[in-house]
């Protein structure tokens, strides 16, 4: 019946394009019920109209110590607050704060005040704090109150809460608001100004590690239903290499030897025990035990804090806030002795058979007017003395001639002198900042004769040589530096980074925080030498004997230096230093163990002899009967 | 049975019309958002009706020319004239609710201007092929200048397709996609609109710009997600999600709908445009004269193309590119030329079953 049409014209390319359409709908159709039924959009971030975005908060990681135990946690922080923005709807604003002061009882002209302070950001939608902290039963009291208000709610937060003790307060800082100063640095990075951020010690350098990631989440204005989320990521958490129970028998120790030294020293002082703890691997630098006293407790930083106790740390004038291990630099005393023996081993100054014979002092005369003669005693007459000798009965006179040479008509003895001495100090990693994995640390100094030049606009004089030689004179250093140091001899010259957190982990993850460690070019030969002779030192011949636990062989060194002007008489303060690495054979741990007001032989020494008896005989064999 | 397919088809649009007006409560007039689309909904019906019976009158030589040029002045007019809305100048003002968008009117004429010359040079190939590509290079420039390069690869296509029905050698037809794929990238590079790039951009990277293009995107697909199987049903139109998007109730027309009525109301999308396709077809390949079959031809595959290019746009395949739906989206020249659209399918089927009735 169609037939004449079929020849009238060709219909068959109309056939092709609708089948083409026909298959185009089917794939499009297969595609859209995918899309709709299927497709999750989780990744998407999607911006509902008439609903807020905000974000959701990551919970900051916690610190723990080497068994696990928690250190710094987030605690529930529950806050009774107006948003502004909802305050008005519904009812009158004024009958709301009215409700506030009924059921709170603070008086509705300061509830007005708080919200004017707090309506100074633009955003109406933040809520401004009324009450922070909430105990639990006066949240439930408060929520059934305010349940059906619209603009007044009890917000869920989180707070630091750290080990009460002071065993780790300094260690773990605290966390804070963002310094109006830093306000610009931490907006760059992407921080809201309401966020807490780490200020001080761990909080302040893992900040971003611990901070994680913000979340967001959308929320329907109208019924609250959170219609997208983003989930926020949590902090990572840090695990030090530091043993809750070792530190506490370092505190403890240091405590108990700070006291002996200031009684025995007879000297009148401010009775302020000041002193410093801190044990490191000696191959990977983690930080064992690391104490300073004065401290503060934990409770300080805890929660919302304590701003009388907070006051009182500022105002303290023994600056429990100061960091003995890192803040402050002290002259080393004799256990420089052992980086001034290496510098002369290396230059040739010395051998292991160099023998001096010490007299009890030498004399020079001035450079400056020959007819005065000064003289530079020793701490007792030693007679004659080899390298090891020299350096176990730590004789003063054995390191002038190392450090300055002596030089007169019997004997021509060159010394290091003091740009060498500089050299070998500086190699060892003092005058420089170790570091180390909190903030606040100071270089200290290493003098040279420019620097005296420069600073004091005075000559460097063979004295200062002298001086130099035995860790008086202008050198200051931190006790973290020094154990960086005595570990570059126990392990063979590299000087390790010292840190306190070992691992950050997060839930799938375990990083372990490792650095490289530094080679120092010096000989094998001098090295082991000058671990013989601070074995010699803590020898029952040596002066560091009373560091070393029994059972056990130790290198050590003790340094007694004197500092500030003469107290009684000719007698001045001293610091006690000990500086040791155990075990002898294979050296596992360096320590330093320093007091402001001490002897190095009577009161540093058994602080090291009680922590490495504990170390090795506790710490390390709870570990490796866990292990096995 | 193509008369009773393409009558379901029109049923369920025109089902899926009043339920989509039927949220839209603002100003509601007889289930319509105000008296315009009332009013544009009423010319359309007669405009079809009109079609459906004067359909010999569509085909007459002059009206065809005349139209077609007036739509091209339309075009020049609305270049010169019109009023630049969203960064594109596409419509001139009648008076206030009133409004011409000449590239709309421009389909139809397309239509009819194409039918009426594959009649009247079916025999010469080389002609035909010609005078089609001339009259669509015109318009597609033109829209492309407002800038409207949704409208002109829509047109663009539908050139090829005109060509490929009017029967030209493979060869010529490659030669000629070649051209104008080619030509395009030029064409984006010269007159392409920020606001274009913005779609086009966000459209790849839906993060970019959260309250700018990629934000409607992702309110589209959030609405759509939300739909679900069968959809909460009925919702007013400002607990939408897409409440607060510009010109959502003609370019997201679909999102809409699928919002309130889920998957069910895509399938009977589908159906309705598989409907239209096929009794299109059909119809086109009963029709008694080359008119007849190329202007229901391109008429059946004018509201197909449309409908999936809103599909595509509204389930994220295609940027936005403001392709309304057909018959659901609110609008008032795409409403009206759509319907005349239907009524010439309508018409030539009528007019296939009158004359097979004579012959019988």
């Amino acid at each position: 019946m169609n037939e004449p049409n079929k020849t009238l014209f060709n219909k068959s390319r109309s056939i092709i394009i609708t089948g083409l359409f026909s298959i185009i709908i089917f794939l499009i159709a297969i595609y859209s019920s995918y899309f709709i039924v299927i497709n999750d959009m989780e990744n998407q971030t999607i911006r509902i109209v008439d609903s807020i975005e905000r974000n959701t908060l990551p919970l900051r990681g916690g610190i723990y110590d080497s068994n696990g135990r928690q250190l710094a946690k987030n605690i529930p922080r529950l806050k009774l607050s107006i948003i502004p923005n909802q305050l008005t709807e519904e009812s009158n604003g004024i009958a709301k704060l009215r409700l506030i002061e009924d059921v709170t009882g603070i008086e509705i002209s300061k509830l007005e005040n708080i919200l004017i302070n707090g309506l100074n950001s633009n955003d109406l939608d933040r809520p401004i704090t009324i009450i922070d902290a909430l105990s639990n039963d006066d949240a439930i009291i408060y929520s059934n109150k305010f349940a059906n208000v619209k603009g007044i709610k009890i917000i869920k937060d989180v707070m630091r809460e750290y080990e009460p003790s002071s065993l780790f307060s300094r260690i773990l800082g605290n966390t804070g608001l963002i310094d109006q100063s830093l306000k610009d640095e931490y907006i760059k990075k992407g921080y809201s100004l309401d966020a807490i951020v780490g200020k001080s010690g761990l909080e302040f350098t893992y900040e971003d590690a611990l901070k994680g990631n913000k979340g967001k989440q959308t929320i329907n204005n109208n019924n609250e239903k959170i219609i997208l989320e983003q989930k926020a990521t949590n902090g990572q958490d840090l695990y030090l290499a530091i043993d809750y129970d070792l530190q506490k028998k370092s505190y403890e120790t240091l405590l108990k030897y700070a006291n002996k030294g200031i009684i025995d020293s007879e000297i009148e002082t401010d009775n302020i025990l000041i002193g410093s703890v801190i044990m490191i691997d000696v191959n990977s630098g983690n930080i064992l035990s690391y104490v300073s006293i004065p401290d503060y407790k934990g409770t300080v930083f805890s929660g919302l804090g304590n701003d009388s106790d907070l006051n009182n740390l500022f105002i303290d004038s023994s600056k429990p806030l100061l960091d003995r291990n890192i803040m402050e630099n002290y002259p080393p005393g004799s256990i420089f002795k052992p980086i001034v023996g290496i510098g002369a081993l290396e230059e040739n100054i010395a051998n292991e058979n160099t023998t001096i014979n010490t007299k009890g002092y030498i004399t020079i005369q001035s450079e400056l007017d020959p007819s005065i003669e000064y003289v530079f005693n020793d701490w007792a007459v030693h007679g004659p003395l080899d390298f090891k000798e020299g350096l176990a009965r730590s004789s003063d006179v054995y390191y002038y001639y190392l450090s300055g040479g002596y030089i007169d008509e019997n004997e021509n003895f060159n010394g290091l002198g003091v740009e060498k001495i500089n050299e070998y100090a500086t190699k060892f990693g003092l005058g420089t900042t170790t570091g180390i994995d909190l903030p606040g640390e100071i270089n200290g100094l290493v003098p040279s004769k420019k620097w005296k030049d420069d600073t004091l606009n005075e000559p460097w004089v063979i004295g200062d040589t002298y001086q130099l030689g035995i860790g008086q004179s202008y050198l200051r250093v931190s006790p973290t530096q020094m154990v960086v140091a005595i570990a570059a001899i126990a392990n063979n010259g590299y000087i390790v980074t010292p840190k306190i957190v070992k691992e950050i982990r997060n839930n799938e993850n375990i990083y372990q925080y490792t650095t490289k460690n530094k080679e120092i070019n010096i000989k094998k030969s001098s090295i082991t030498l000058m671990k013989e002779s601070m074995k010699l030192a803590a020898d029952p011949y040596g002066t560091a004997h009373a560091g070393e636990p029994k059972g056990m062989t130790i290198g050590g060194k003790t340094g007694t230096a004197e500092f500030g002007t003469v107290a009684e008489k000719t007698k001045y303060k001293t610091h006690g230093w000990f500086a040791g690495f155990a075990p002898y054979d294979e050296p596992e741990v360096a320590i330093i163990t320093f007091l402001n007001i001490g002897v190095g032989s009577t009161h540093a020494a058994p602080i090291a002899k009680e922590i490495l008896d504990f170390y090795f005989k506790r710490i390390k064999n709870l570990n490796s009967m866990s292990t096995y | 049975m193509s008369t009773k397919i393409l009558t379901t088809a029109i049923i369920i649009f025109l089902f899926l019309k009043f339920i989509f007006n039927n949220s839209d409560k603002s100003n509601a007039i007889f289930f319509f958002s105000d008296l315009g689309q009332l009013a544009t909904f009423l010319i359309g019906i007669s405009m079809m009706t009109f079609a459906i019976y004067f359909i010999n009158f569509l085909k007459n030589d002059v009206f065809v020319i005349t139209f077609f040029s007036l739509s091209i002045l339309f075009l020049l007019l609305n270049y010169f004239f019109g009023l630049e809305e969203y960064g594109s100048t596409r419509r001139i003002y009648i008076f206030s609710s009133f409004s011409i968008q000449p590239s709309e009117i421009i389909k139809l004429s397309l239509i009819l201007i194409s039918a009426f010359i594959f009649d009247k040079f079916y025999n010469k190939k080389i002609i035909l092929i010609s005078i089609l590509f001339s009259i669509y290079l015109i318009p597609v420039i033109f829209i492309q200048l407002q800038p409207d390069t949704s409208t002109a690869i829509f047109i663009s296509s539908f050139a090829l397709i005109a060509i490929f029905l009017s029967g030209a050698s493979y060869k010529t037809l490659s030669g000629i996609t070649i051209g104008i794929f080619s030509l395009l990238p030029m064409i984006f590079a010269i007159i392409i609109a920020d606001y274009q790039l913005d779609r086009i951009n966000s459209f790849t990277d839906n993060s970019m710009d959260p309250l700018g293009s990629s934000y409607i995107i992702n309110l589209v697909s959030e609405a759509i997600k939300s739909g679900g199987l069968i959809g909460p049903g009925i919702i007013n139109v400002n607990d939408s999600i897409l409440s607060n998007v510009i010109a959502a109730n003609s370019d997201f027309a679909l999102a809409l709908i699928i919002e309130q009525l889920g998957f069910l109301a895509l399938f009977l999308i589908i159906l309705g445009l598989i409907g239209i396709l096929w009794s299109g077809t059909y119809i086109s390949y009963a029709s008694k004269n080359k008119f007849d079959y190329f202007v229901t031809l391109l008429s059946t595959y004018a509201l197909v193309m449309q409908g999936l290019l809103h599909i595509m746009v509204n389930v994220s395949i295609l940027p936005a590119t403001g392709t309304t739906l057909p018959f659901i989206s609110n609008g008032n020249n795409a409403m009206i030329i759509n319907f005349i659209l239907i009524g010439l399918i309508i018409g030539v089927n009528k007019k296939n079953i009158e004359s097979d009735k004579t012959k019988l």
